[in-house]
């Protein structure tokens, strides 16, 4: 499939601009814009509906939280706004004739929790889940959701360099022990069982939650380490283009719009991005330190998406369809480039969830699609046989729940849930031995008790798994225990989970220096323990939360690469001991449009060889030390944003020996908005690796170090 | 002004006398010392015998005294590559690391990488001899080439080319012998191996020697002026063997087989016997003398739980070591007694693959 990609000039650059900026001059009966805002936190609330029921208009909130209707009757009247995990507000407004009316609305949070099987319709959060808010993610700058998580607390993610694929750890699991959906359709490679979270562009996001630890028993297998949970924007109540250029000849063009047919919205979005992604630099001292020049780094992306929802007064359908496409070079290590290596893939993925009364309860059911065509090649690798690996795969799948509400008091909650998946793949990596296809189903049981009151919550979680590749029923459960106060939560944990191999790690294509393992048994958390506590005050115009977990949890058959005496790599089973801390805080102090914010993580995780030694070797190239920091403020029409990423040292080898040093990355980012020619405006520029730090993750992998990012977007019109 | 100058010139000329002066009697005191230490030379210092192992999978070094084995220190080459060579004089270890075109050079004494030094992209390297003191020739087999690396320096001379896949070097009486081991893109042998005899003075080649035995990974000079050489052959086949070669013909007098699955590591031990290591059998004897196994494959020396070994050495006592090789755990280096039974257990590193002795001064 060839992809058309952007090629922008300075006049085609203005010309978007301008074309965007024309004024529309038009005049209306009475003008309400708004914002809507958390009242604890300031941030500003997305796809918040406003309803005016005199006049009968209807507006969402956008990723600023600001809304405008227009059209309305002068006068008094009232409105109302609502939004999931908040109390709906309910309140009169003056509207004058011919004018613009501005406010800004405070919405109150209620605590709710997280219901017992995540589809992907609309979850809340629940303690011990991170949760990254579309608003979060705007002022963060991210490109990709690996930018966005890398900042979160138990995540590191995992980049070969400057571009390339971005792969995700939760506390020290593999990437292929981290389940991540995208709007409930897995994005784990059925042969490595890795996600590429560089190929979902932060743009489409509207949140991110993140489950750290074992979470097999509510989300299927692959979810030993964690689960990610992203949602993309639904339709938004603006159109809205935006261009970037930066450095490395960066250009990145989005769109977006929505659109009301009926009670129903649509909603339809592209995204586009390039990078030649070359530049120069020197080598490290530990291979020779040489001058060179970082060669078949570009990366060209294209996304297209879809959104459609049908919302009825008892249920609700929503259907959401991505096209997602990435060409880009594998450069390879810095001592060994690999100037030929390509990979090509092209995915879509569609899904259908409906929510409404089922069985006399409240039922969740999403289907959803996957089809994936990659290929990678390397007619000439530094080492070994050249590589034309064409891969295809469809998997198909559902997840659906129906929650019961007894009459008992102290049961307020039953349901059960099941997950099945359906894989069907042609890989020229694999085997001839592998499996053409793969399905696994599971069932869970779930309760909840309250038998001590409202404020300590018992869920329990029993769940049974069939692989259709081993032929056999696992089992896994889930025991938490909440309880405390509002504003004040304690909980424990204790849970099992499990990861199958991969397809990759049991039938991959034996070559030169690699070969399967056909005999792998499962990753395995048969008893993981974990502890947290979470507070949130808001004592006057402060908002303060903390929290902080401390979990144990050995895996048992970890899947790790490694090679044999004649230098042939090929997974194998090792036992780990795990065990770590993760702590939260953040701040913000709110000033009627002015917000200041500070927040800091901070994790440590100890995982560690089985082994018979003194000094426990930690498993390569998990740090023990992470964190991040960011310090932010929003004054008026300008916002800004410093934030700190800490990684610590690091084994690149399974010994203590050869340690990576610990490095800190900053970033900065200034933006303002406003509105030209009645056109509301977004101007950023953002720096990364302020201080031209050059260190990675992963040794071998060159980084330009500082990059400058320059962004605009303009909202062109507003959907009734 | 130019008076000014020519009073600075006259300054620059005084100033540049008496530095001139104060070198030439520092020069003199510090000959006068050295003269003075030659004559005190054999009470201050003090040998001391080093082992040292090469770690593959930690890129690093194993070194331990072979009159305390129980203090061993373990020295980080590289983030990265994949290490099997190793070249020893005195306190200076040099390591191709492999996947990483570098070498690593080592100060064993003070247990510090002194510097790596970049090779030819793509190199390889693998195999690595001293020629001198300060020159070190280097296998790039990648390349079909070797490299002179200077490590004093840093620098690197210009590749010369050799037969395919060098991946062994060593270096005797005048000649640098290079092992080519012939192998495809697969890593698989092509066919027989070869020797490069390289002139160490003009480095240049100056004979090749046609082996009948595949996969040649490694040499050693007998007592008999004769080099002995081990075919590992293809993996998996057992096809092993040990060709006899007459450097100064340029001939190969005599091809052995019977050597097993992938035998390596040859080195002369006691009472003149040929010992070499396989990680399918242990470690094996052919008595030269007689030409034929004093240990053969089927009968060969292992150590308890352990079948296989990785390489094998002799310290200047005559001891034996074994290198038990692991590539998911720390490795150990055994030295056995006189009677083969285990003496010492030295931990080291993962996936240890070497083992050479040098004597360092105190």
């Amino acid at each position: 499939m060839r992809i058309f990609y952007f090629q922008v000039t300075a006049s085609t650059i203005y010309a978007v601009i301008f074309m965007w900026a024309l004024p529309v001059f038009g005049q209306y009966p009475g003008e309400l814009i708004g914002r809507v805002v958390d009242s604890t936190t300031g941030k500003p609330i997305v796809d918040a509906l406003i309803v005016l029921p005199a006049s009968q208009l209807s507006d969402r909130s956008d990723g600023s939280g600001t809304f405008r209707l227009r059209g309305i009757n002068p006068g008094g009247q009232s409105i109302r706004i609502e939004h999931l995990g908040y109390a709906t507000f309910v309140g009169d407004i003056l509207v004058h004739n011919g004018s613009i009316s501005r406010d800004t609305y405070l919405l109150e949070p209620i605590p709710v929790s997280l219901d017992s099987l995540m589809v992907w319709v609309d979850h809340p959060l629940s303690v011990g889940v991170h949760q990254i808010t579309s608003s979060e993610i705007q002022s963060s700058g991210a490109r990709t959701a690996g930018d966005v998580l890398s900042a979160t607390p138990s995540v590191i993610i995992r980049r070969e360099g400057f571009g390339g694929a971005q792969t995700v750890s939760i506390r020290g699991s593999s990437a292929d022990a981290v389940l991540v959906l995208l709007n409930g359709v897995p994005l784990n490679d059925p042969i490595t069982g890795e996600a590429d979270l560089s190929r979902i562009a932060a743009r489409i996001i509207q949140d991110i939650r993140v489950v750290a630890g074992g979470a097999t028993s509510r989300f299927g297998p692959g979810a030993e380490g964690g689960v990610i949970i992203i949602r993309t924007v639904g339709a938004p109540v603006t159109s809205r283009v935006m261009l970037g250029m930066g450095s490395l000849g960066m250009i990145e063009l989005a769109g977006e719009g929505g659109f009301k047919i009926g009670k129903a919205r649509l909603g339809i979005g592209v995204n586009g991005f390039r990078t030649d992604g070359e530049f120069s630099f020197v080598q490290s001292p530990e291979v020779g330190g040489l001058k060179s020049f970082r060669r078949n780094a570009d990366e060209k992306h294209l996304t297209a998406w879809t959104s459609f929802s049908l919302p009825n007064k008892e249920n609700k359908t929503q259907f959401r369809f991505t096209l997602e496409s990435v060409r880009r070079g594998i450069p390879g290590k810095e001592f060994a480039p690999s100037i030929f290596a390509r990979q090509e893939s092209t995915r879509g993925h569609g899904s259908i969830a409906w929510s409404g009364k089922l069985a006399g309860g409240k039922g969740n059911v999403a289907g959803y699609m996957n089809l994936d065509g990659s290929l990678y090649r390397d007619p000439n690798p530094p080492m070994g046989l050249p590589l034309d690996a064409r891969t295809r795969v469809i998997t198909a799948g559902t997840r659906s729940d129906v929650i019961w509400e007894p009459i008992i008091e102290w049961i307020p909650e039953i349901s059960l849930g099941a997950i099945t998946s359906f894989q069907m793949v042609n890989s020229g990596s694999l085997s001839n031995s592998a499996p053409t296809s793969r399905e696994s189903v599971s069932a869970s049981a779930r309760g909840s008790l309250t038998p001590v009151g409202p404020h300590t919550k018992i869920e329990l979680t029993a769940a049974g798994h069939w692989d259709g590749l081993a032929e056999r029923w696992r089992s896994t459960h889930d025991v938490t225990v909440t309880f405390g106060r509002p504003g004040l939560h304690f909980y424990v944990a204790q849970r099992s989970s499990f990861s199958l191999p991969t397809l990759g790690d049991q039938f991959f294509n034996e070559g030169i220096a690699i070969a399967p393992n056909p005999n792998l048994r499962a990753e395995r958390v048969p008893w993981e323990i974990e502890s947290g506590i979470e507070i949130r005050s808001k004592p006057g115009r402060v908002f303060w939360g903390g929290g902080g977990s401390i979990y144990r949890g050995d895996i048992i058959d970890m899947i790790v690469w490694a090679p044999d005496f004649r230098f042939v790599w090929a997974p194998r089973n090792v036992n780990v001991n795990r065990w770590g801390i993760d702590v939260w805080s953040e701040a913000k102090l709110s000033l009627s449009t002015h917000l200041l914010s500070i927040s800091a993580n901070y994790s440590m995780v100890k995982v560690t060889y089985d082994r018979p030694e003194p000094v426990p070797v930690q498993v390569m190239y998990r740090p023990r030390h992470s964190g991040a920091g960011s310090l932010g403020f929003t004054w008026g029409k300008w916002e800004g944003q410093a934030g700190v990423k800490f990684i610590g040292s690091r084994l690149p080898v399974a010994f203590h020996v050869n340690r990576l040093p610990a490095f800190w990355t900053t970033e900065l980012r200034l933006a303002k908005h406003g509105l030209v020619a009645d056109k509301n405006y977004q101007f950023s520029i953002q720096v990364n690796r302020l201080f031209n730090h050059k260190d990675n993750l992963i040794f071998g992998y060159p980084h330009p170090g500082r990059t400058l990012d320059v962004k605009i977007s303009f909202d062109t019109g507003c959907v009734n | 002004m130019c008076k000014l100058i020519s009073n600075n010139a006259g300054q620059i000329k005084f100033w540049i006398a008496r530095k001139i002066r104060f070198g030439l009697t520092i020069l003199f005191l510090a000959v006068l010392s050295v003269c003075q230490d030659d004559i005190s030379a054999p009470d201050n210092f003090i040998k001391e015998e080093l082992g040292v192992v090469v770690n593959s999978l930690d890129v690093s070094l194993t070194v331990f005294s072979v009159n305390e084995p129980d203090v061993s220190n373990i020295i980080g080459l590289s983030p990265d590559g994949s290490p099997v060579g190793l070249a020893l004089n005195g306190s200076l270890a040099v390591v191709p690391l492999g996947i990483v075109p570098a070498v690593a050079v080592v100060n064993l004494s003070s247990g510090i990488l002194l510097r790596t030094i970049a090779l030819p992209e793509g190199s390889g390297a693998t195999g690595i001899d001293f020629l001198n003191d300060s020159l070190v020739l280097v296998a790039n087999p990648l390349l079909n080439s070797v490299s002179p690396v200077n490590i004093i320096r840093g620098t690197v001379k210009s590749a010369i080319e050799v037969d395919g896949f060098p991946h062994y070097v060593t270096v005797s009486d005048g000649r640098a012998l290079v092992l080519n081991a012939n192998l495809g893109s697969d890593f698989s042998p092509k066919g027989p191996g070869t020797v490069s005899v390289v002139d160490i003075g003009d480095l240049s080649v100056i004979g090749t020697i046609q082996l009948s035995g595949e996969n040649p990974s490694g040499a050693v000079m007998g007592p008999d002026g004769l080099l002995y050489i081990i075919n590992s052959g293809r993996f998996g086949v057992g096809n092993g063997s040990l060709s006899v070669v007459d450097i100064d013909n340029m001939i190969e007098v005599s091809h052995h087989i019977g050597f097993g699955e992938f035998p390596s590591s040859p080195v002369f031990g006691g009472k003149g016997n040929l010992f070499f290591s396989s990680f399918a059998f242990g470690v094996g004897a052919w008595n030269p003398s007689i030409s034929s196994f004093l240990f053969a494959p089927s009968n060969a020396i292992t150590i308890q739980e352990s079948s296989g070994s990785s390489g094998v050495g002799f310290d200047s006592h005559g001891r034996m070591y074994t290198v038990q090789s692991d590539c998911m755990n720390p490795s150990t280096v055994v030295r056995l007694s006189g009677d083969l039974t285990t003496e010492t257990v030295i931990p080291t590193g993962i996936c240890s693959t070497t083992i050479g002795f040098t004597q360092i001064d105190h």
